[in-house]
C-alpha cells in the first residue's frame, strides 16, 4: 500500500473517496476548505460529483437528496459553518439516510476566532438540530485516523441507517503525517433502499421522508429508540493507557489526546501515576471505559481546547459522579504537557476545587 | 352512460358545476359519506365536453 | 369508450387530503397525466417541498424525497448529477421556492441545472394558516397582514419572472388552473418544462397560479375568479423563456 505525507483535511477527504464517496458538497471555511478543494478536482478523477453548494445549508441538502438516491455522499464544514447544517443533518436522521459529515472544529462563539479549538462538542454530541438524536460520532486523532475513519465511515452508516460525524479539529486538520493509503472501495447505488424510480405496477413507490409520517409514530419511535440504545451499546469506542494504577485519569480525544498521552508518558517517567482514557466515538460515549477505573483513583481530568469543559458532563454521567472530576479547558490554545502535568499533580495533592459543570 | 361519478370522493367545491357549459350538472339531494352533498349528471343533456373531468380536484369524474 | 373517454392516471393512486377546490390536487392530476403520457413515472424522483403542496406524497405512486422546506433547487442539482437518467421534478409552494429556499432556487437557475420546478403560487403559506408570502398582493389580508399588505410595511411582491427573465435557462413560464383553457395550458407547459430535460435543455421553471379557497376566505368558484380576475392580470402569463 503506498504511503502519502499530507494534510489531516486531505486525508479524511481521500479516506472518504477511497472508502466509496461519488458525492460531495460543501462550502469554504477555514479550517476545512481543504477537504472541499481536494474533492473538487478527485471526484472529477473518480467520476464522483463535486458541487460547491451556494451555502453550507444547499450543501447538506444537496447531500440529502444524493444519499437518497444511493450515492455515497458527505459534506464537511467547521464552527459556524456546521451550524448551518444542523437542520439539514436533522432531516437525514429521521429520513434514516446514511450519509457522513465531517466537522473541523475551530474556536469561538459565533464568527469565533478561526484558530483550532474543540469548542463544537456539544453540538456535536448532544444533538446539533432539533429531536431526540445523536450522531454516530467518530473523533479522529491523528491524519491516518482521519483517513481511516471517513474510509470506514459509509459503512458504519449504512450498518445503522443513521450519518455519521467525523469530528475531527483545525490542529489535526491542518498537520501533516504519514499516511497509508487503503485500496478503492467499490459501491453499487442501487441499493434496495434509495430512490431510482419505481414504475407503476412494480410495486410500492419509495418515500424517502420522515417516516412518522406514514407511519404509526409510536411504532416508529419504538423502533428508532431501539436502533438508538443498539448503537449505544455496540459502537463504544476508545483506547485507554496506564489506567488500571492511574492516580489521576485523563480524558481527551483529537489533538488533546495527543497532549495528554505524552503527558502520561512523561509523568509515569517521573512516577507520576497518570492514565489515558481517549474516547474515539464521542457518540456512543464510551462509558465502559470509565468501569476500569480503580477506586483509589483521586481524579478525572478533561483536557479539552474550549473554556468550559464541555466534556466534563459526559464524564461525571460516565463515572455516577463517584470520582471528582475536574477539566482543564485550555481555550483556543494547545495546552504544553508541563502544564497538564502540573495541574495533574495539584489534583493529586488535593489543591484543586472540583470543576464546576456549566 | 356518458359519465361515471365516483360521489364519494365529492367534497363539495362544485368547480364542475361552474364550468359545465350546457348546465348538465348539479347538486344531489342527499349527502355522501363524507357529509358533503355530492354533485349529480344528467346523462341526457351531457356532451362529454370533459370539463368536470379537467376542473374536478378529486377525480370524482370518468368520462367513457 | 369513446375518444372523449378522460380517467384519472393510475399514478394517482388514492384519495388526495386536500381542501375543497384546492388548486394543489389540480396540479397534481395534471403532473400525473403528464408523467403517464410520457411513460416516466419510473424514470421520475419527485422532490417534495414542505407545505400544503407536499401532500401530493399520499396520493402519488411515485418516488419522492422530502429535504428541508424550500431546499428543492438544491436537492434537485443533485438528484440529477448523481442519477442524470431520471427525472428530478419538484412540486414547490411559492414560501419554499421564493423565500426560504429562494437562494437555491435561484443559485439552481443560475448553474443552469437540468431540474424541473413547479411553483404553486397561492398568493400565502396555506398550511400554516394563511400567513403572508413574497407574493402575497399589495393590499391583500392574510393572517400576518391583516389590513392588507402595503408597500411601506412589508415591501413589494415577488414576480419569478422579473428575477429570471434575463438567466440563461431552458423554460420559464406561468399559467393558472383557473379554468379549463387554462388547466390545457398548464398540462402543455408541464409536458414542455420536462422535455426540456429530457433534452438536456437545462432549467425550467412553471409557476402556476392555484387557489386556496380556504385562506382566502372564499368559495372554490370565487377563488377561481379571483384568479381570472386579479391574478391573472396582475402578473404577465405564458412562456417568457423557451429555448
Amino acid at each position: 500500500m503506498e504511503t502519502k505525507i499530507i494534510k489531516g483535511n486531505e486525508a479524511l477527504a481521500e479516506g472518504a473517496v477511497r472508502g466509496g464517496c461519488r458525492f460531495y458538497a460543501g462550502y469554504p471555511i477555514t479550517p476545512q476548505s481543504e477537504i472541499l478543494e481536494w474533492m473538487s478536482w478527485r471526484q472529477k478523477e473518480v467520476g464522483g460529483v463535486f458541487v460547491q453548494g451556494e451555502s453550507e445549508i444547499a450543501s447538506v441538502n444537496m447531500v440529502f437528496a444524493a444519499r437518497a438516491l444511493g450515492a455515497r455522499a458527505m459534506t464537511s464544514s467547521s464552527g459556524p459553518g456546521f451550524s448551518l447544517k444542523q437542520e439539514g443533518i436533522a432531516y437525514w436522521v429521521s429520513a434514516g439516510v446514511p450519509a457522513v459529515v465531517a466537522c473541523v472544529q475551530r474556536f469561538g462563539i459565533g464568527d469565533g476566532y478561526i484558530s483550532a479549538g474543540q469548542d463544537n462538542y456539544w453540538q456535536a454530541v448532544k444533538g446539533g438540530g432539533n429531536g431526540d438524536y445523536h450522531l454516530i460520532t467518530l473523533a479522529p486523532n491523528s491524519v491516518q485516523e482521519c483517513l481511516d475513519m471517513a474510509y470506514e465511515s459509509f459503512e458504519l452508516a449504512e450498518k445503522w441507517m443513521h450519518p455519521v460525524l467525523i469530528l475531527s479539529d483545525g490542529t489535526i486538520g491542518q498537520m501533516m503525517e504519514p499516511c497509508t493509503m487503503p485500496v478503492m472501495k467499490e459501491y453499487d447505488m442501487d441499493q434496495p433502499w434509495a430512490a431510482k424510480g419505481t414504475a407503476i405496477g412494480e410495486g410500492e413507490n419509495k418515500v424517502i421522508t420522515d417516516i412518522t409520517y406514514f407511519q404509526d409514530i409510536d411504532e416508529w419511535n419504538a423502533g428508532y429508540i431501539e436502533k438508538m440504545r443498539k448503537i449505544q451499546k455496540d459502537e463504544q469506542r476508545w483506547e485507554e493507557f496506564n489506567i488500571d494504577d492511574a492516580d489521576v485519569i485523563l480524558v481527551a480525544y483529537g489533538i488533546s489526546s495527543r497532549v495528554a498521552q505524552r503527558s502520561v508518558e512523561i509523568a509515569r517517567k517521573k512516577g507520576i501515576k497518570l492514565g489515558l482514557i481517549r474516547p474515539i466515538t464521542l457518540w456512543p460515549y464510551p462509558r465502559k471505559a470509565f468501569e476500569k477505573i480503580n477506586k483509589n483513583c483521586k481524579g478525572i481530568v478533561t483536557l479539552e481546547m474550549n473554556m468550559m469543559g464541555q466534556m466534563l458532563e459526559d464524564v461525571k454521567i460516565a463515572v455516577s459522579c463517584k470520582f471528582p472530576c475536574y477539566a482543564l479547558a485550555t481555550a483556543q490554545k494547545v495546552a504544553p504537557t508541563d502544564e497538564v502535568i502540573a495541574f495533574c499533580q495539584k489534583v493529586m495533592d488535593g489543591k484543586v476545587k472540583e470543576t464546576e459543570v456549566f | 352512460m356518458k359519465v361515471k361519478l365516483d360521489v364519494d370522493r365529492c367534497k363539495g367545491c362544485y368547480l364542475c358545476i361552474a364550468n359545465c357549459k350546457i348546465g348538465a350538472i348539479s347538486k344531489d339531494d342527499k349527502p355522501n359519506k363524507k357529509g358533503v352533498i355530492p354533485v349529480k349528471v344528467d346523462q341526457e343533456k351531457c356532451v362529454q365536453c370533459g370539463n368536470c373531468y379537467t376542473m374536478c380536484p378529486d377525480l370524482v369524474f370518468e368520462i367513457l | 369508450m369513446s375518444n372523449r373517454s378522460k380517467k384519472a392516471p393510475k399514478i394517482m393512486k388514492c384519495e388526495n387530503k386536500f381542501c375543497a377546490g384546492c388548486g394543489h390536487s389540480l396540479f397534481d392530476r395534471i403532473l400525473g397525466e403528464v408523467l403517464t403520457e410520457m411513460n416516466i413515472i419510473g424514470e421520475t424522483i419527485v422532490c417534495s417541498d414542505i407545505g400544503c403542496n407536499h401532500m401530493f406524497q399520499y396520493s402519488m405512486a411515485v418516488d419522492v424525497i422530502v429535504p428541508p422546506h424550500g431546499k428543492m433547487g438544491a436537492a434537485l442539482t443533485a438528484q440529477k448529477r448523481v442519477r442524470p437518467d431520471k427525472y428530478a421534478i419538484t412540486i414547490a409552494g411559492d414560501g419554499g421556492a421564493y423565500a426560504i429556499g429562494l437562494a437555491e432556487t435561484v443559485a439552481a437557475a443560475t448553474r443552469n441545472e437540468n431540474v424541473t420546478m413547479f411553483v404553486m403560487n397561492n398568493t400565502l403559506y396555506a398550511m400554516t394558516g394563511g400567513q403572508a408570502a413574497p407574493t402575497t398582493q399589495l393590499g391583500q389580508i392574510s393572517a400576518s397582514t391583516p389590513k392588507g399588505r402595503t408597500e411601506k410595511d412589508h415591501g413589494l411582491d415577488f414576480d419569478v419572472f422579473n428575477v429570471m427573465r434575463n438567466l440563461d435557462i431552458a423554460y420559464l413560464a406561468r399559467t393558472s388552473v383557473a379554468n379549463p383553457s387554462e388547466i390545457r395550458k398548464t398540462k402543455n407547459a408541464v409536458k414542455k418544462a420536462i422535455e426540456k430535460q429530457r433534452d438536456n435543455k437545462g432549467f425550467s421553471l412553471v409557476e402556476v397560479l392555484v387557489p386556496c379557497p380556504t385562506n382566502w376566505g372564499l368559495k372554490p368558484v370565487d377563488a377561481m375568479k379571483r384568479i381570472e380576475n386579479e391574478l391573472m392580470v396582475r402578473y404577465e402569463m405564458g412562456e417568457i423563456i423557451d429555448k
